[in-house]
This record gives structure tokens, C-alpha cells and sequence, in this order.
């Protein structure tokens, strides 16, 4: 069955190694095929990687769009000991995350990785910290 | 005991969203606990189902590798066959004056052929699926089998690779032998390669799978104790602990070129 994907005027869609940008009207699109697909605003650059879980998230999005996604696991593995270790309630989303990675399902593990920055999210507001400078 | 955990909305909807049958629902930060410890342990013993089939199927792509690898050195000794028998037949009245090796090239051919069958058959008593004989192994990367990964093989059969009769009692009926071969060495090649291609996906989930169960355990472990610590205590000590070289991307090159393509201007 294919994607089917609405693209607001002027709005970038990654497909594969290419990048589409919509012109100056609605577009609907029907995407078939197994290729990486990533919304514009899904995307996180390395720079807005503010926060442990929000690094998680990254390099979830740099596995999806990697050749060989295994260069990517060992930095993966490092932060996820940390952040366990310090919030153990994260291994609920992790064994979410970590299960979509095994089946390369890695849109859904980026789906829950975003779960996982909420929680991480109101974990900062109850410990007082501002995460204003933390882009979502 | 204190639970420790800190019960965000994002947690309670994740654990209201777990299949895992727990008598806690997560209102309070102890049933929240209970309830981790419940998905963990689930998740644990699904991954740790994931991993055995994979062990079975790694077994099965194993062994076809090293079959299609035998397959290949059969057929090039088939081929070599019929290059003797070629170049023998080039030389003037060749095929009279060669006539006997010749005729033991064709034997040799026929050889080879039943050869072939039989190192295909042999698998079939070691592995459930023979590749080889055009099988399919379809590998599950979750319990439920909602996402898998099919090896679909390639008969390697000397019928299956319509091979005709071997004749070499001329030039064209040995080339017609060697057109053959050439087609039956490009078939096992092509299974070859997605053998190997296979056997790396499996081989990078099989590590992530593992490294992902240990993980899980820890976690269990640390649930499973006492704590007197508190989430909201632990997080600043995560934000200002350094994760990773202050010099070092996480991104590779091509990763990063793509992100930066898709960079709103």
C-alpha cells in the first residue's frame, strides 16, 4: 500500500538521498517502495540536539538514513546507558525504540524517540529547568 | 521503598499503550514501577525469542553460502571441461585426433553435473530450508512475525538450470555447453550475494538485539532494587555530563549533508 503524504506549499520532504521541495501549491503524494521518508518538520539537525534525549533522536534519524546504520550504534548504546542509568523510567520507551530498530521500522522508533524527548521534557520542567532554548 | 520514578504524562500514555497485562495502571509512581518492570520483562522475552530464531536462521544462510560457494567451484570445473574439450577440438582434425579425451571431457562434464545435485542434496539433511533447491527462509524480527526479512533461493539444480545434454562432438555443442555454465555461475553468484547480504543484516540486528537485551536486564536489575534516588534529582547530573567529545559530530558525512539539504532557509 503506498504512503500517502499532503505537502504543505514550499515544504521539503526527504526521500531516499533526494530532497523535494514542494512549489508554490498543495501536493499529495503516494509514495510505494521501502526508502527512508522524512517530513521536514520530523527533521532534527545535529545543532538543535540540545538534551540526552534529544541526541537519542538524532542518531535514530542518522540510522534511518544511513548505508550501514550499525556506525551508528555504539554512540547510541553510550548515550542510552547513560540516560537508563540516570532515568530508569526512559527503558520503557527504549524497549520501544529498540524493538522498531530491529525490525528497521526506524520511522516508528523516531515516533517513539519523540515520546521519549516529552518525557524528558516534563522531567526538565519538574526539576526546574528551562528547556526554552531546547528546540521540540 | 520510594519508586523514584517520575510519572509524566508521556510515561503514563506509554505504559496505558503497553499490552503487557499488569494489576498496576500506572496512577502512582509505585503502580508505574510495577508496570515498567512488567514491559520489561516482556520485552525481554521477546527479544530473547528474536534472537533464537535468528541463531537457526543465521545457521541456514550459513550453510547455503558455503554450499552456493562449492556449487560455484563445480560448475567452474564444468566450465574448465569444456575449454579442454574446445581447445582440443580447434586444432586441425582435433576432434578425431583428440577423440578419446574429448569423449572423457563429455564423461567428466556428466560428472560434474551429478555432482552438482548431490552437494545440493546434502544440505537438505542438514538445515530446514535448502536455498539451493529454491526455498524460501523468511526470518522474523519480532515474535508476532509482522516484520520480516524473506532470502528467496535459487534452484542450483542441474534442471532447474536447464542445462542441456552435454555433446561435445562439435566447436558450436560445446560452446552451447558453455553458454550453460556461464548462465548457472552468474544464477549462484547472484544467490551468493544475496546470501551475504542477508547473513550482514542478521548479523548487525543479532548484535543490536543483544546489546539491547543486556540492557533491559540492567534496567530490570535497577528497578527491581530499592532506590532512594529521585528522577527529578538525577536529571541535571545527565544534562551537564559529557557524552561525547566536544570536537566529535555524531553525524557522518553523508548524513549530515543530507540533514543539511532539508535545512529550513
Amino acid at each position: 500500500m503506498a504512503l500517502i503524504i499532503d505537502l504543505k506549499p514550499e515544504e521539503k520532504i526527504l526521500i531516499g538521498s533526494a530532497v523535494l521541495t514542494n512549489d508554490k501549491q498543495r501536493t499529495r503524494l503516494h509514495i510505494s517502495g521501502d526508502t527512508p521518508i522524512l517530513r521536514e518538520k520530523d527533521v532534527m539537525q545535529e545543532d538543535e540536539a540540545t538534551t540526552p534525549c534529544r541526541k537519542v533522536y538524532f542518531l535514530i534519524q542518522c540510522m534511518y538514513l544511513a548505508r550501514s546504520p550499525r556506525e551508528y550504534h555504539p554512540k547510541y548504546f553510550e548515550l542510552l546507558k547513560m540516560i537508563q542509568s540516570a532515568i530508569p523510567s526512559t527503558s520503557v520507551f527504549f524497549s520501544r525504540i529498540n524493538s522498531n530498530i530491529v525490525q528497521g521500522q526506524y520511522y516508528k522508533a523516531l515516533r517513539d524517540a519523540r515520546d521519549l524527548i516529552s518525557h524528558e521534557d516534563e522531567l526538565l520542567e519538574a526539576s526546574g529547568i528551562s528547556i526554552s532554548s531546547t528546540p521540540k | 521503598m520510594t519508586s523514584g520514578i517520575f510519572l509524566s504524562t508521556s510515561l503514563n500514555r506509554a505504559l496505558s499503550k503497553s499490552t503487557v497485562s499488569t494489576t498496576a495502571d500506572g496512577t502512582s509512581p509505585l503502580e508505574a514501577r510495577t508496570a515498567i518492570l512488567g514491559i520489561i520483562k516482556q520485552s525481554r522475552r521477546e527479544f530473547l525469542e528474536v534472537l533464537q530464531g535468528f541463531d537457526g536462521d543465521l545457521e541456514v544462510l550459513e550453510v547455503a553460502l558455503n554450499d552456493t560457494q562449492d556449487v560455484i567451484a563445480i560448475l567452474e570445473e564444468a566450465g574448465g571441461l569444456t575449454i579442454r574439450a574446445r581447445n582440443m577440438g580447434q586444432h586441425q582434425d582435433g576432434f578425431e585426433q583428440f577423440k578419446e579425451q574429448i569423449q572423457d571431457a563429455e564423461n567428466g562434464f556428466l560428472k560434474t553435473l551429478m555432482k552438482l545435485d548431490q552437494r545440493i542434496d546434502l544440505s537438505t539433511n542438514s538445515v530446514p530450508v535448502n536455498l539451493l533447491k529454491g526455498e524460501a527462509l523468511v526470518i522474523k524480527f519480532d515474535p508476532a512475525g509482522r516484520s520480516t526479512l524473506t532470502t528467496q533461493g535459487i534452484s542450483l539444480t542441474a534442471e532447474s538450470l536447464g542445462f542441456r545434454r552435454p555433446d561435445f562432438s562439435s566447436l558450436h555443442s560445446i560452446q552451447n555447453s558453455r553458454i550453460d555454465v556461464a548462465n548457472a555461475i552468474d544464477l549462484a553468484v547472484t544467490l551468493r550475494h544475496m546470501i551475504s547480504s542477508d547473513i550482514s543484516t542478521i548479523k548487525t540486528r543479532r548484535e543490536f538485539c543483544e546489546v539491547a537485551l543486556s540492557f533491559l536486564s540492567q534496567a530490570q536489575d535497577s528497578l527491581g532494587k530499592p532506590t532512594s534516588f529521585s528522577e527529578t534529582e538525577s536529571i541535571p547530573d545527565l544534562l551537564s555530563a559529557k557524552i561525547f567529545a566536544d570536537d566529535e559530530t555524531m553525524a557522518a558525512e553523508g548524513q549530515m549533508h543530507l540533514l543539511h539539504k532539508l535545512k529550513t532557509q
